[in-house]
């Protein structure tokens, strides 16, 4: 590890504990804490995309999915069986794990466009079968029992720990041994396999990392949201956002997801509330504007202007120390 | 389950065909998936919508002023930002066209509201029989509209000179700009009859069922099923798959439930990429 990413990591770890402080400092039952909520909830989704879709490079259009498992299995356990909610949350990664692994058979051996398309007519093949499955209510969806809900303080603290839990994961990723393999994967699956990379299994593993974070998050929506149906907890629009946050804000990256979550909801789609439609075309065409002009996203953009502000001032202080 | 009910979807399969055409055009020229082409669809729909509501158009003569059009916007599209995009590979257009899908579905629900809209004629809702079996007019238009764009293109490629630097174009770039084809126009083109392909489906649509401005995502998966069961770049498997495919929805349909329909649409492009991710039909032009 250089001294470089050592700074790099000390002064991330630092604007991580202080983001953490001041979010776990917001007023119970305020509205700033429904507004955080909502952000956390997107920060978890797009950081939790990122894990496959950005390290790993396979552009998965299917992880609404993973929402609307991890939320139905939550309800769906805590109607049926008297598992407290500190059981049925790991049950509701682990199943979302679970569908990831059972599915990677037939999605991850596919590339790209294939990829794309296949996760999202899956996405659109559950979403069907959900709206017309009895068992879990139909199109008529779920309604959590008020007694077996946690306080709104505590689904707070949840996406909070799940939008840092993500996070690490992402700085996992970047750091380690194992996140170098499917980076690898994603620059070059030929030449990475060629050098004993095992393509199957570190892919898997991280789909599954992805999608047990995602379904996580899926719990918290569906706690949040109390009574649940496929229209909404199986939507295509998490995926969207989820690949939006994460594409503007700089796929691949540690910061770039969370960014791209405060950028897309907080700056754009909250303080226009009055005019959504507004806000989804100035999104779409920061998506497109980002893809054209800063490949790397927002938080790529803005590391190189910070670089460029720093060497400006080296080159302007070292002319001064060569004239004295 | 009827004969009717696989005729009828066989002729519901001249939309998908339609609308599959643009698709496997782009991608078998330029290697492109276009996650807009549903946009673009509904795009042609509301263009249509606009000349029946203002000029007092019928939807299908409405096509002599939405086919320039869309061709233009997909010419433009295509030479001012997809082809500098192209050269950092496959996801860069997969992003920008996403990007492209929620731009355009935003600014359709903001000119048109989100209600559900559909194109009045004459024919829209008439019927007539065909060797004893009810169909819709429409359907038929339909059908006969994709044999015709068929083959149409099919013979562009094959018989013209211009066609032939499109074939050129689609199997090595590079060796063909260096033969003196102009390789960013001949994609521009390409990109252009592809818009103006979903243009004539959009017409299609929004004669034969109601559209509104998010409609794209369900057609973009279908157009899909329908280019990857033809082979991904074959123009003439799409019509077949375009059919199959149709009458798969609606054997679906009238053996669980209408609501099944699309589930079994999903299922068969599931199964079929588990199975012979190229196609049916391999590759045959372009």
């Amino acid at each position: 590890v250089s001294a470089r990413s050592w700074r790099t990591d000390a002064a991330g770890l630092g604007l991580g504990v202080a983001l953490v402080i001041l979010l776990l400092g917001v007023e119970s039952g305020s509205s700033t804490q429904t507004v955080m909520l909502t952000l956390l909830i997107y920060v978890g989704l797009a950081q939790s995309w990122n894990l496959i879709g950005g390290f790993g490079g396979q552009v998965s259009l299917g992880h609404s999915v993973f929402v609307g498992v991890g939320g139905y299995v939550t309800a769906m356990l805590l109607i049926k069986s008297g598992l407290p909610v500190a059981a049925v949350l790991p049950l509701s990664g682990a199943a979302c794990a679970l569908v990831a692994v059972l599915s990677a058979p037939l999605l991850l051996r596919l590339h790209g466009v294939y990829l794309a398309i296949g996760t999202l007519a899956l996405a659109l093949a559950v979403q069907a079968w959900m709206l017309t499955w009895d068992y879990t209510g139909a199109s008529k969806g779920l309604n959590i029992p008020f007694e077996r809900l946690p306080s709104p303080d505590a689904v707070y603290r949840l996406a909070l720990a799940f939008a840092v839990l993500a996070t690490l994961a992402a700085w996992w990723l970047s750091r380690s041994r194992f996140g170098l393999r499917l980076k690898a994967l994603r620059e070059d699956e030929g030449a990475a396999c060629g050098l004993g990379v095992d393509a199957t299994r570190v892919k898997v593993t991280a789909y599954a990392l992805s999608a047990c974070l995602t379904g996580l998050v899926g719990t918290v929506i569906a706690l949040n949201q109390i009574s649940i149906v496929p229209e909404t907890q199986f939507g295509i629009q998490w995926t969207i956002e989820m690949v939006v946050m994460a594409m503007i804000g700089g796929a691949g990256t540690i910061w770039g997801p969370p960014l791209g979550a405060f950028a897309v909801y907080y700056l754009i789609e909250y303080q226009l509330q009055d005019d959504p439609t507004l806000a989804a075309v100035l999104t779409g065409i920061l998506v497109v504007a980002v893809v054209r002009f800063a490949p790397g996203g927002l938080v790529t953009l803005l590391g190189r202007l910070f670089h460029r502000v720093r060497n400006a001032r080296g080159a302007r202080q070292a002319s001064f120390s060569s004239v004295k | 389950m009827s004969p009717d009910t696989l005729i009828n979807g066989a002729l519901l399969g001249g939309l998908y065909t339609i609308i599959a055409l643009g698709l496997s055009l782009a991608f078998g020229v330029m290697r492109m998936v276009n996650l807009a082409h549903g946009a673009l669809v509904v795009g042609g729909a509301y263009l249509s919508y606009l000349a029946t509501q203002h000029l007092g158009l019928d939807p299908l003569v409405s096509l002599v002023l939405v086919c320039p059009a869309m061709f233009a916007v997909g010419y433009a599209l295509q030479r001012s930002l997809l082809s500098g995009l192209l050269l950092r590979g496959s996801d860069a257009v997969l992003v920008a066209t996403f990007g492209l899908m929620l731009l355009a579905q935003s600014v359709y629900t903001l000119a048109f509201t989100g209600n559900p809209r559909s194109l009045e004629a004459s024919y829209a809702s008439s019927g007539a029989d065909v060797l004893g079996v009810h169909v819709r007019v429409v359907d038929l238009l339909a059908t006969g509209l994709a044999v015709a764009l068929v083959v149409m293109v099919e013979l562009t490629l094959r018989q013209t000179r211009f066609g032939t630097a499109v074939r050129a174009a689609a199997m090595d770039p590079v060796t063909s700009a260096s033969v003196g084809i102009d390789v960013r126009h001949v994609y521009a083109i390409t990109f252009g009859v592809a818009a103006a392909a979903a243009g004539v489906a959009g017409v299609v649509l929004g004669t034969s069922l109601s559209f509104t401005p998010t409609s794209g995502l369900e057609y973009l998966t279908i157009g899909f099923t329908v280019v990857v069961l033809g082979g991904l770049g074959s123009v003439t498997g799409t019509l077949i798959a375009g059919v199959v495919i149709g009458m798969t929805q609606a054997a679906g349909g009238s053996a669980f439930g209408p609501e099944y329909q699309n589930l079994t649409v999903y299922l068969v492009f599931l199964a079929l990429i588990a199975v012979r991710p190229q196609g049916l039909f391999g590759r045959v032009a372009a």
